[in-house]
């Protein structure tokens, strides 16, 4: 084994998988094989029918190769760990993770790309099917999806829908398009023609259309080719790579003296340094470095041999909600003596789980300075003109001078409301070097400092008279908490002081602070019914008499008759139930009813029906639906799988990628019935609403099955089992 | 801010800083555009988002977006259409342009005067004409109407009722 592959490992700074690499290359070179690399070593590679010369060193993964060295940018980087599918290519025909192929092993095989499955600007039947559902949100995952499934259908024209999912069990879409993809996949699989071109309609036609059921995005075409360029896509003339080393716990201080001498060292790194001594929040940039390609610059971030001590943590919400003080509400005297006189009331104290936002893009930016000053900047953004702003005021430039561009934007749910903070340095360096730079955070970095929301705990007390009549709500809560949508007489929250700290940006996220003071609500209410022994959507209609239509329409269509009537009383180990949740944001409104499947030995919640009862008027009518069944999981997501995972003595976050911050993927995905009140012709935003109502309905659904209350969330295996204990 | 663009041989472009998240912004724009224009061929639309040089976005958060973007076009649209009427209106024998309208087809009427199709409409513009309108950034609140005269200014109370 020669120096340089003990010293560059095969796969980035992986220690784990770098070590693995060079007992193979050991083995082969004692079997007298040739060893390759760690130099630059020539080779031809062929993709989609084009050949071309190469010379990497043999450690580049073919995702690299594909998108830093050939510009083939439909494959995206998004887990770099063969989580989340997006870099799905094939090799002779095969799908594989192209981040966990090495470029030279693909060398004499065919690689074909999502760019490969177009011929002469004509769809593949398949991207055209995607197309027409609607299979896509933001598209950034899209061409991952449309290789893994073409492939099968290749492989088995009439695949089945269980054979579809399968083929795609490995990717990933946070939007959650998932009802869309398979509708595409199906509608290839059964051989159905081409939707005639809605685009060439006008007139009455167009309209009828619109009307009816709506038309495909009118950018379907550029996302599930890979011609969408996304500002991870951009690749500009002798641009470098800045990649962050970013501190994994609450609080940290670097420990001695970091080997700038060593990474300026790797070959291709033009710049090293040390952005924080200290780090004050999970996810601190603590250094930096920029070279001509990725795997150099990340490298050089390794050579640098950081040690971080990590400071003491604050990061038990439980702990900051028992130990703050209580800001109580002027009305809380009063409530509570209206609660202690009630007929009925019940008291129950719920732990809500922080998730992450986890665009599949993640932050980042490209910045190129123009030889007359002026500034050209790619951000993903949820905001073209704030970039602009941002920018020109941390280059101190008039805002006519920066030419902001976010064209395509991979996915935001609110993290990217703002420019990112970190744009100011990507300037700077962009200038020092006298190049373009591009930095995105990785997806650990993602997880670790862009964005989640805070946990919270609350304890809740709902009263009411023996009629079924709210009376009123009182609140504890780390912050102060409403109680939204069953309208009891009276209401007060009480504030904890308590906080956590360090665990990094909290930014809006989708339909912000609505969730989970909604689960809250509809959790106690159930509780409420239970303790009264009466059906809980009896005394929903009771409380809000005005939304009975959304509720026999729900109630007909997921069969609330079939739920348990006694909660917990069916026999076996697997049981089902049945919950219903409500919700709003920004005017579009409804409610959920949620069917499960519960295994009480095992703890897993499988979710097996979801119908959405929507209230949204629309410009779009297959856009909305589309949001509606991507807020939908979305938010089932949250309550069912997601928790960021935080070690208590440490702060460290211990689950930095998705195969352990577990994000619903198209195994997990249950049917989805959405009954759509309103209008067409009458814009209003749906993109939020979704997410408010299901969680509390799933909830409600294990509650129904089991019949205990599963106070933590999200509803994994580990938080089902202990409520049944209890 | 949205801009509208019409051409000579009917086809329009649409262009706003704003951005698309993945709720499907583009096409809200192409179908607003469309049904303002008598439900004009989405293949004649074309939509360019994402771009400062196309003016300036509000952001896209608070399920703002399509509200938000729709107004602006509408907006856009109907100043650019002004413009249209102008050249059209003496051509097919309408007193001006407020007596010109885009109808389903789409077709360009006139009250007392003929009805065209839209590309013969297009067709009499010497060069490609636009209009801008400004950002409307939160969805409820005050936004700006570009008049007929063309005169951009704060709506009033009168503007929602009708």
């Amino acid at each position: 084994m020669s120096d340089g592959i003990s010293r560059r490992g095969f796969l980035k700074a992986s220690g784990a998988a770098g070590a693995v690499a060079a007992t193979g290359a050991e083995a082969e070179a004692r079997a007298g094989a040739p060893v390759l690399g760690p130099d630059r070593t020539p080779f031809k590679l062929k993709v989609n029918g084009r050949e071309h010369d190469l010379s990497l060193e043999p450690r580049t993964t073919l995702l690299n190769a594909l998108r830093t060295h050939l510009d083939v940018t439909g494959p995206k980087e998004v887990c770099d760990r063969g989580a989340c599918g997006a870099c799905t290519v094939w090799v002779d025909g095969k799908p594989v993770n192209s981040c966990l192929y090495l470029a030279i092993d693909a060398a004499g095989r065919d690689v074909t790309t999502v760019e490969g499955l177009s011929k002469d600007g004509k769809l593949d039947p398949l991207q055209q099917k995607f197309c027409e559902h609607d299979g896509m949100q933001c598209g950034f995952c899209t061409p991952g999806f449309v290789m893994s499934i073409k492939a099968c259908l290749r492989d088995n024209p009439k695949a089945s829908l269980d054979e579809v999912k399968r083929s795609c069990a490995g990717n990933v879409c946070r939007c959650a398009a998932y009802p869309g993809i398979f509708a595409a996949a199906m509608a290839v699989a059964k051989g159905e023609k081409p939707e005639p071109d809605v685009r060439k309609l006008d007139g009455a036609e167009l309209r009828k259309v619109v009307e009816e059921r709506g038309v495909p995005r009118v950018d379907g075409p550029d996302k599930v080719s890979g011609r969408a360029k996304y500002t991870y896509d951009v690749n500009v003339k002798g641009m470098l790579t800045a990649r962050l080393l970013q501190s994994p716990f609450s609080s940290a201080t670097v420990e001695g003296e970091p080997d700038e001498e060593a990474a300026k060292k790797v070959p291709g790194v033009k710049h090293v340094a040390i952005l924080a001594r200290e780090a004050r929040q999970i996810g601190q940039a603590v250094a930096v470095a920029i070279a001509e390609d990725p795997q150099a610059a990340d490298e050089a971030l390794a050579a640098l041999k950081i040690r971080l001590k990590p400071g003491r943590a604050n990061v038990d919400p439980v702990k900051a909600f028992e130990d703050g003080n209580v800001r109580a509400d002027n009305a809380s005297d009063g409530v509570l003596a209206t609660i202690k006189k009630a007929a009925v009331s019940v008291e129950n104290t719920y732990v809500g789980n922080m998730v992450m936002h986890s665009a599949l893009e993640p932050h980042g930016c490209v910045v190129r300075w123009e030889p007359d000053g002026n500034l050209t900047v790619w951000e993903s953004a949820q905001h073209t003109s704030g970039v602009q702003q941002n920018m020109a005021r941390a280059a101190r430039l008039d805002q006519s001078k920066v030419h902001a561009i976010c064209e395509f934007v991979g996915g935001g749910f609110g993290a990217k409301i703002g420019s990112w903070g970190f744009g100011a340095n990507v300037l700077n360096w962009a200038k020092d070097l006298n190049a373009p730079v591009k930095c995105m955070m990785s997806r650990a970095g993602e997880l670790l400092a862009g964005g989640g929301r805070s946990p919270n705990v609350v304890t809740v007390r709902l009263a009411a008279d023996r009629a079924g009549s709210m009376v009123a709500a009182w609140l504890k809560s780390l912050g102060r908490m409403g109680f939204y949508w069953y309208r009891p007489a009276a209401v007060a929250s009480d504030a904890v002081n308590g906080s956590v700290s360090g665990i990094g940006p909290t930014p809006a996220l989708r339909a912000p602070g609505a969730p989970p003071a909604q689960v809250v609500a509809e959790q106690i209410v159930d509780d409420l019914a239970a303790e009264m022994g009466v059906d809980p959507l009896d005394l929903r209609l009771k409380n809000r008499p005005d939304l009975k239509a959304w509720f026999d329409e729900g109630a007909r269509r997921i069969g609330w008759d079939r739920r348990q009537k006694k909660p917990g009383s069916a026999k076996g180990d697997v049981v089902r139930g049945i919950g219903v949740g409500c919700g709003e944001f920004a005017g579009s409104s409804g409610c959920d009813f949620v069917e499960v499947e519960v295994d009480r030995k095992t703890g897993v919640v499988r979710v097996i029906k979801v119908v959405a009862v929507f209230n949204s008027d629309w410009v779009n009518k297959r856009g909305v639906l589309n949001q509606i069944h991507g807020g939908t999981i979305m938010g089932l997501s949250w309550a069912l799988t997601e928790e960021r995972v935080l070690d208590g003595p440490t702060g460290a976050m211990l689950n930095t990628n998705f195969e352990t911050y577990k994000i619903l993927g198209p195994l997990d995905v249950p049917e989805i019935e959405v009954v759509l009140l309103g209008q067409a012709h009458r814009p209003r935003g749906v993109g939020e609403a979704p997410v408010v109502p299901v969680a509390g309905a799933l909830s409600n659904a294990i509650f129904n099955a089991i019949g205990a209350r599963v106070k933590r969330m999200p509803f994994n295996p580990r938080n089902v089992l202990a409520a049944m204990k209890t | 801010m949205a801009q509208a663009k019409i051409h000579r041989d009917g086809t329009v472009e649409v262009l706003t800083a704003s951005q698309d998240i993945g709720g499907g912004a583009r096409t809200v724009v192409a179908l607003t555009a469309s049904r303002l224009l008598g439900w004009l061929a989405l293949d004649k639309i074309k939509v360019k988002i994402g771009d400062s040089e196309y003016g300036t976005s509000g952001a896209s958060a608070g399920s703002s977006t399509t509200g938000g973007v729709s107004r602006e076009v509408q907006n856009a649209v109907q100043a650019v259409l002004l413009k249209l009427f102008e050249v059209v209106a003496p051509k097919i024998g309408a007193a001006g342009p407020r007596d010109c309208q885009v109808i389903e087809g789409p077709k360009v009427s006139s009250r007392g005067g003929k009805t065209i199709d839209w590309d013969e409409a297009c067709g009499m513009l010497k060069d490609s004409i636009m209009s801008y309108a400004p950002t409307i950034v939160e969805p409820g609140s005050q936004w700006a109407l570009v008049r007929d005269d063309g005169r951009i200014e704060q709506a009033t109370e009168e503007d929602y009722k009708a």
